[in-house]
């Protein structure tokens, strides 16, 4: 009981330690001191305490060298005089240094980075522009009398040299073109139906639509501008929209190149439609059109084809000069009947050649004469999604959920077959060095 | 004479861009004051934490440059030595953070921070703290060598000083086990020598 009580009111050795560092004050000094003066294994404790103390302090060093005291002093009298330590400065110096090199190194990196990363994305900008100018080219140059164009004009140029001296220039493209003219014109036949005629009778001949000669230059100057407008509309019933569309067109001249009429589930019902109108009924026709409901969208565009038209023109007329030249040799028949037969096959692809640039040359006219109109027309009220059930939406939500999440999972799993691989190999160059360094590093530390 | 804080206010003051010469002079003053004080400790600290006494002697004189240099960021709140001796903790901590790099290329690994030590016992008191865990040996060191208060060490390390005061319990109890294993106990050592007169 004695030893309990005793033990109870020993001093922890935390206090202990306190009182051996100076860290006790007041009561709890007092109190300390009083319980050691009775309590002789406090006492014996502190004593081990006060040991282990001696025992660290013994470890001396020796008197600081007298050159860090000079060094210290002379830096002070300089700062009293008001110059930059010399000792300060060197370090300054030298890190202004680093930061100078590090600057200069960051600089040529990142102009490095911003030279490669313009490179790059130029390179990947410029087939996109290219591409898109192939599509306007291709877009301006399939009139809608259904004539395609050759190839570029200094292309063709150099065949029309080339059929001047009179050289064999088994070119495949002029027959393959006026095959293509011919199967497109057909098309373009069966398409138009009722007005196919309509169009070739209000052809405007423009800059040497004739079969001689150079158009005049009054022509040549005179702007050939192509039409094309797009509009959309939205109705209120498609099916009577639709009628009233082929009496306009009727009206004005004109006839539909394309229409379709879709009715998706679900969705509205649309009409779409390729239309070709005179270019001078245009404005007329696109007024009473935009009468048939509200205008959602619309733009107008035109292109220059003139240029275009009047080189046509100048290397159709070659192609006839040529052609007369050959026809004039035939006649003569001084060689024997090789060179008769060479002349009469030479005399063909000219030929082949002058139907194709006239069948483009009239679709170039054509395109400028008749303007296109791409319409769209959309039902109001039959948007099926509003008068779905909750139900059924939430169905249909869940549904799309579970494939985009099942798309997802896919793409994953795909990321991870193409490129996986790949990661794991960057990983491993870049880890395997940063491990090595981080457990040397450790190692390091360790030994301290 | 006046205590070490009212000198590094004299000195804080001074070392402002506006001051006169007089207060300049006053200041230059106070820091030979406070060098002459400190010069000998600081160099202790820095001798007994690196294993080099030329490191030694370029930190001491780096550690006076540094305060000669950041006077007008003293606040009276902190004692004198706490930040002076936090400025030397972190010029120790970076000359380790070198030591550690080079000895990492370079292959060197002698990265020991105490100093030669002279005496046996010296020896046997180095190679014992050099056991302890890292912390725990520095806020014994700051306490046994540096002389600070618990609450001192607590503003040098920024840790509580209930935490002081259990880590120190620790350190030191760590330190009596170490003595206790080893072949030549230093407190016996001690007393052959004569060292705890």
């Amino acid at each position: 009981m004695t030893t309990l009580a005793a033990a109870a009111q020993h001093i922890q050795d935390e206090d202990l330690m306190a009182l051996v560092d100076g860290e006790l004050t007041g009561t709890e000094l007092t109190r300390v001191e009083e319980h050691l003066a009775a309590c002789g294994q406090c006492t014996a404790g502190v004593a081990a305490l006060r040991d282990t103390q001696l025992t660290l302090r013994t470890w001396s060093v020796d008197t600081v060298p007298q050159g860090v005291a000079d060094d210290v002093l002379a830096h002070l009298k300089a700062w009293n005089s008001g110059e930059a330590t010399a000792a300060r400065k060197a370090p300054a110096a030298s890190r202004r240094k680093w930061w100078a090199w590090g600057g200069a190194a960051g600089a040529l990196a990142t102009g490095v980075f911003a030279t490669l990363l313009l490179v790059t994305s130029g390179g990947r900008s410029s087939r996109p522009i290219e591409s898109l100018g192939k599509q306007q080219t291709l877009e301006a140059t399939v009139p809608a009398g259904g004539v395609m164009a050759g190839a570029p004009a200094p292309v063709k140029a150099a065949r029309a040299a080339a059929v001047d001296s009179l050289q064999q220039d088994q070119a495949a493209p002029a027959p393959a073109a006026s095959a293509a003219v011919a199967g497109m014109a057909r098309s373009e036949a069966m398409l138009a139906q009722p007005a196919a005629a309509e169009p070739q009778r209000t052809v405007r001949p423009i800059g040497g639509g004739g079969r001689t000669g150079r158009p005049a230059t009054a022509e040549l100057n005179a702007p050939m501008i192509a039409r094309t407008v797009s509009l959309s509309l939205t109705v209120r019933d498609v099916e009577r929209s639709r009628d009233a569309l082929e009496g306009l067109l009727r009206g004005y001249g004109g006839y539909a190149a394309e229409m379709n009429v879709s009715t998706p589930e679900g969705g509205v019902r649309t009409l779409t439609a390729s239309l070709r109108v005179p270019a001078n009924n245009l404005r007329g026709m696109l007024a009473e059109l935009k009468g048939y409901g509200k205008v959602e969208d619309e733009t107008q565009s035109g292109e220059e084809v003139g240029q275009q038209h009047a080189d046509l023109a100048a290397r159709l007329n070659t192609s006839r000069q040529s052609e007369e030249r050959l026809r004039g040799i035939l006649k003569t028949r001084t060689g024997d009947v090789a060179d008769v037969l060479q002349v009469e096959e030479e005399i063909s692809r000219v030929r082949e050649e002058i139907e194709s640039m006239e069948a483009e040359q009239q679709g170039l006219e054509h395109s400028v004469n008749y303007a296109t109109v791409e319409l769209q027309m959309d039902e109001e009220g039959h948007n099926t999604v509003a008068t779905r059930t909750v139900g059924s939406r939430l169905w249909e939500g869940a549904r799309h959920g579970w494939n985009n999440a099942a798309e997802a999972l896919v793409g994953l799993v795909l990321f991870v077959l193409e490129y996986g691989l790949a990661i794991v190999c960057v990983l491993a160059l870049l880890g395997l060095p940063a491990w090595l360094l981080w457990r040397r590093w450790k190692k390091v530390r360790t030994r301290r | 004479m006046n205590d070490d804080e009212t000198l590094m206010s004299v000195f804080a003051r001074g070392s402002a861009r506006t001051c006169g010469p007089v207060e300049r002079g006053a200041a230059a003053e106070a820091f030979e004051e406070l060098f002459r004080r400190y010069k000998q400790p600081l160099y202790g600290f820095f001798r007994r934490r690196t294993g080099d006494a030329a490191r030694a002697d370029e930190l001491t004189q780096e550690c006076f440059l540094a305060l000669l240099e950041s006077g007008e960021r003293y606040r009276p709140t902190a004692t004198f030595r706490t930040f002076l001796y936090a400025i030397g903790l972190n010029l120790v901590r970076a000359d380790r953070r070198k030591t550690v790099f080079r000895a990492m290329f370079s292959g060197d690994s002698k990265t020991e921070t105490g100093s030669d030590p002279r005496t046996e016992l010296s020896l046997l008191v180095r190679d014992a703290l050099g056991r302890l865990d890292r912390v725990e040996r520095e806020m014994l060191m700051l306490r046994e060598y540096e002389e600070l208060s618990y609450g001192e060490i607590a503003e040098v390390l920024q840790v509580p000083v209930g935490t002081v005061r259990s880590r120190l319990f620790r350190a030191r109890a760590a330190l009596r086990d170490v003595w206790q294993a080893a072949p030549a106990d230093p407190i016996h050592v001690a007393a052959r020598q004569g060292g705890r007169a």
